[in-house]
């Protein structure tokens, strides 16, 4: 514009220089106004887009075209000062490094940066650069991070005008950031928020395939751009969190996950666990207590946040970036806690799996139990084909396998399954094994050796670290749950032995019934006692007691009154003496005062009964034709109560196919009726069961006296019928034959049977034996023929079994034939059941 | 052992009679058919019915019916009174003349 060589008017120079300033005015003028323009065009184009990325270029590109720079760098700063993310444009990595280390302060404007002192780093490398723009970008006193702006070529420097420039941007610029910012927050908290949804899916389709903790983490570390996310759970679960001691690596993801998974951490001083107690999540790069495979990778920036569902702390969440990667800003603190919370129903639901294992367990009394329900437990968590227990005895024997889903004894495993579960044994206890697709399993302890669980998926699946860890924590609970079980087990067992030694004989002679019910379970041992013991003169004593109370405690005192009355029968065969005996026996032994008993000593030949009664309910007794009496004579006070108090004695003969019960006052009692009125039940139970057989009948009255829910108390029925069955078993020989029917003949008088019905009774049977003997022994010397005879209060039942072939009857005329006629004839039923064991006859004939 | 079981011939008025005591079963049907046949035997060379005097006996069984059956046409019986049913059931008192002892 400024022509150097024209002349005017005015005085030669000095118009030219007035020319020449106006003209630079106007071209300042110009300038500026076209940098007013250029800089309100960039300010547009900067805003116009809510990418940060995107907005942070467009600033520096911005920044270089508004000052003519060859280079330019944008810092931006997270809250604490420290630097989130640098973009640069033509700049190499040292200068940019050493730009961020420069304050800036309220501006920084370097016309040559080869004599700046704070430059001494930069020209050690031999930069080119010659001059520098450092202007900070606030808002509202927000330091967002520093724009810079540099130049290498010679004599180049920036003027103050775009200095003003730069500034004005600059400001543009932060509001552009910031709302670049606000709409980046906004983004990346809809993907927290979708992963929680994600999450929460997973939680609510229970399907055991998503692992809801691994998803927890795999999220986490991917939301996070983390490097490794762990999630730690509490050690003890059932512990309040105040008083726990450890948190354990339940689930890991990223780098080191094999590592660090499992891994122990202590509440007292470790991060973690103080986050855990305190509930508040926190920043840190130092954690307290080193938590290998996590912390000792290196110094990175973590955030540690707690999962709590109703103000129980479930676990804890720790996240690491790398090295390098930016600081976590507390923004992320926000972020991160909605996601927790849905983490944290998630650990809730995954110990309730926990908890129902160990509801299983706890309801289970026998060790066997408990493996079938942890077995059914573990299929349903895993939905699992098939869950095998196996428990290798420490001494030895056959190992035991208790299974869900398909069971087999342990030989008839495939061998491949063997040598997995061998194997298991054989390895480290508590830690699972996943080597071969489709299964996994863990050894653990087990009362009386080495226990083995094997879980057959029966399809090809990933056993994740998850699921290892589920199965770890399970398989500790199922230990802690056999040996409490083990325990019980052990004790009912000396419970039963206890019973079998001192409740009453297991085997009863003919004609006896007994039940027995001890209120306290899982013992079954009570207070209550019977007694059925053959008298050195052939008559049977019959016993029934109850000492106060119920459990062990009077069970031992029961045990010992019980043997002292057997000794007073052998003693001295009546029943009044043994109890006046047990009266002074009583006094002495504590606990034993007020003992009921009744005690009876019976003549089975002839049906007589002699019985005295310390205070117990009177025995029933229900004759053939119905006549229901209450025996309560020969009663007085019980025992213990008195010495040398007359005891007296009453006699009775118990006609034949009566029905004679003595029990105690369980049976029949019950707080919202009179005795009385339980016993006039249990008589007419017995009057309407006259027709069964003894032992139904004994059933059939237990079980219809049980109040709903059981018994409540100690309960005995000892019943008797008159006679007592008939059982003979002899060999198959024809001179046998009369003695025989010598013990058929008196047993049917003492069953009450007319002479003339005996004969009849006596011959069909004598044809059913002669059948057995003809027949089905002619080819064999050793068969035997067993008999059996029946009373009921109506009815003679005879049963005669052989175990010959069987020759299908003969034409009538020949001897057997004639045989069976005769039989047909004298019994109102015959029936002939025959197949490869032998042949049985049953007869029975109604009583006239 | 076989039962017990005494057979005597008896004639006495030109009547014969197997007076039997016991118990017939198949441990002693042989001797009772040995008897019963020789009872016959003597009763028909003097033309007489040979009387089966089952009085004494406290059991029989089919096997003695089935042989009281094979002399049906040469004997008459005496029965104790509780061999009656079997006797009647079986058959044989359409046959034989039975009379309780």
């Amino acid at each position: 514009m400024v022509d150097d060589g024209d002349t005017s008017a005015f005085t030669g120079d000095g118009w030219r220089d007035l020319v020449g300033r106006v003209h630079a005015e106007l071209d300042e003028l110009v300038a500026a106004r076209d940098r007013m323009e250029q800089l309100v065009r960039l300010i547009v184009e900067i805003g116009s887009d809510l990418d940060l990325d995107v907005t942070l270029r467009r600033i520096v590109g911005a920044a270089m075209e508004l000052c003519d720079a060859r280079y330019g760098a944008l810092g931006i700063r997270a809250a604490d000062g420290g630097l989130v993310s640098f973009v640069r444009s033509g700049i190499d990595a040292e200068t940019a490094r050493w730009l961020s280390d420069l304050p800036v302060g309220r501006g920084l404007r370097v016309d040559d940066l080869q004599a700046y002192p704070l430059a001494a780093r930069l020209h050690a490398q031999g930069t080119p650069m010659r001059t520098l723009l450092g202007i900070p970008i606030t808002v509202r006193d927000n330091d967002f991070g520093s724009l810079y702006l540099l130049d290498d070529r010679p004599d180049r420097a920036f003027a103050s005008s775009q200095e003003a420039a730069v500034r004005a941007l600059a400001t543009a610029a932060a509001a552009a950031i910031d709302n670049a910012r606000l709409f980046e927050r906004e983004r990346e908290s809809a993907k927290w928020t979708k992963a929680s949804r994600e999450i929460t899916a997973a939680l609510l389709s229970g399907d055991p395939q998503t692992r809801p903790l691994q998803l927890i983490v795999n999220r986490a570390l991917e939301l996070a751009d983390a490097e490794q996310a762990i999630l730690l759970i509490p050690g003890e679960p059932d512990l309040p969190t105040e008083q726990l001691n450890t948190l354990v690596v339940a689930a890991t993801a990223g780098r080191y996950s094999s590592e660090v998974i499992g891994r122990q951490v202590p509440m007292e001083g470790s991060t973690t666990g103080s986050v855990a107690r305190r509930g508040v999540p926190l920043i840190t790069d130092s954690f307290q207590y080193p938590i290998e495979g996590f912390t000792d990778v290196g110094e990175r920036s973590a955030i540690v946040m707690p999962l709590t569902a109703d103000d129980v702390v479930l676990g804890v969440i720790a996240v690491a970036r790398r090295p390098h990667q930016p600081a976590f800003d507390n923004d992320y603190l926000d972020l991160v806690s909605d996601f927790a919370q849905h983490a944290a129903i998630a650990l809730a639901l995954a110990a309730g799996r926990e908890h129902a294992l160990n509801r299983e367990l706890a309801q289970a009394d026998t060790v066997d139990g408990a493996l079938l329900a942890a077995a059914e437990e573990l299929r349903r968590l895993w939905r699992a084909r098939r869950v095998l227990t196996v428990t290798f005895p420490a001494t030895y024997g056959e190992p035991h396998v208790v299974a869900a889903g398909e069971s087999a004894p342990w030989a008839d495993l495939s061998p491949e399954i063997r040598q997995s579960v061998l194997a298991l044994r054989d390895s480290d206890f508590l830690t699972p094994h996943a080597e071969e697709p489709g299964s996994a399993g863990i050894a653990l302890q087990h009362p009386n050796g080495v226990l083995v669980v094997w879980i057959d998926f029966g399809e090809q699946r990933l056993f994740t670290l998850e699921d290892q860890t589920l199965l770890t924590v399970l398989a500790g609970r199922l230990g802690q749950g056999l040996q409490r079980v083990h325990r019980v087990d052990q004790q009912r067992e000396t419970a039963l032995a206890l019973q079998h030694a001192i409740l009453g004989p297991a085997d009863l002679p003919s004609g006896f019934a007994v039940r027995y019910q001890a209120a306290s379970h899982p013992l079954q041992v009570g207070g209550d006692w019977y007694d059925i013991v053959t008298l050195d003169d052939g008559r049977i004593a019959l016993v029934v007691g109850d000492c106060v109370g119920h459990g062990l405690a009077a069970a031992t005192v029961m045990g010992q009154i019980r043997s002292a009355c057997r000794a007073l029968l052998f003693e001295n065969p009546s029943p009044a003496a043994a109890l006046s005996g047990l009266d002074r026996f009583a006094a002495r032994l504590p606990g034993a005062q007020c003992t009921t008993a009744v005690c009876a000593v019976l003549n089975p030949d002839t049906g007589e009964l002699v019985y005295s009664s310390a205070g117990h309910p009177p025995p029933i007794l229900v004759d053939p034709d119905g006549t229901t009496r209450k025996l309560d004579d020969g009663h007085t006070i019980a025992l213990g109560i008195r010495q040398d108090w007359p005891r007296p004695e009453a006699l009775i003969t118990v006609p034949a196919r009566a029905t004679l019960a003595l029990y105690t006052d369980g049976l029949v009692e019950r707080r919202t009726s009179p005795l009385e009125e339980g016993i006039d039940h249990a008589a007419n139970l017995i009057h309407d069961g006259q027709q069964s057989m003894l032992n139904d009948l004994a059933e059939h009255v237990m079980s219809s006296l049980a109040p709903p829910g059981g018994y409540q108390d100690d309960v005995v029925l000892l019943m008797y019928r008159q006679p007592a069955s008939l059982e003979l078993e002899f060999p198959a020989d024809a001179d046998l034959l009369g003695q025989t029917r010598n013990a058929l003949r008196d047993w049917l008088t003492r069953a009450g049977i007319n002479p003339r019905q005996a004969m009849n009774v006596l011959i069909a049977t004598g044809e059913a034996v002669a059948n057995g003997i003809e027949h089905g022994h002619r080819d064999s010397a050793e068969g035997t023929i067993r008999l059996t005879a029946t009373a009921l209060a109506d009815q003679i039942t005879v049963d005669v079994v052989d175990n010959g072939s069987w020759k299908p009857a003969q034409p009538a005329g020949s001897t057997r034939g004639r045989g069976i006629t005769v039989m047909q004839k004298l019994m109102d039923d015959v029936a002939i059941t025959h197949d490869t064991a032998g042949t049985a006859i049953h007869l029975s004939v109604r009583i006239v | 052992m076989a039962t017990s079981l005494t057979l005597d011939i008896v004639s006495r008025d030109g009547a014969f009679s197997l007076v039997a005591a016991g118990e017939i079963d198949m441990s002693n049907i042989e001797a009772f058919n040995e008897r019963l046949a020789a009872g016959i035997k003597e009763s028909a060379a003097n033309g007489a019915t040979l009387i089966v005097d089952l009085g004494a006996v406290t059991y029989l069984d089919s096997t003695a019916i089935t042989a009281l059956f094979g002399e049906a046409d040469g004997i008459e019986i005496i029965a104790h009174p509780h061999l009656m049913d079997v006797l009647t059931v079986s058959g044989l008192a359409e046959m034989v003349t039975i009379e309780p002892a």
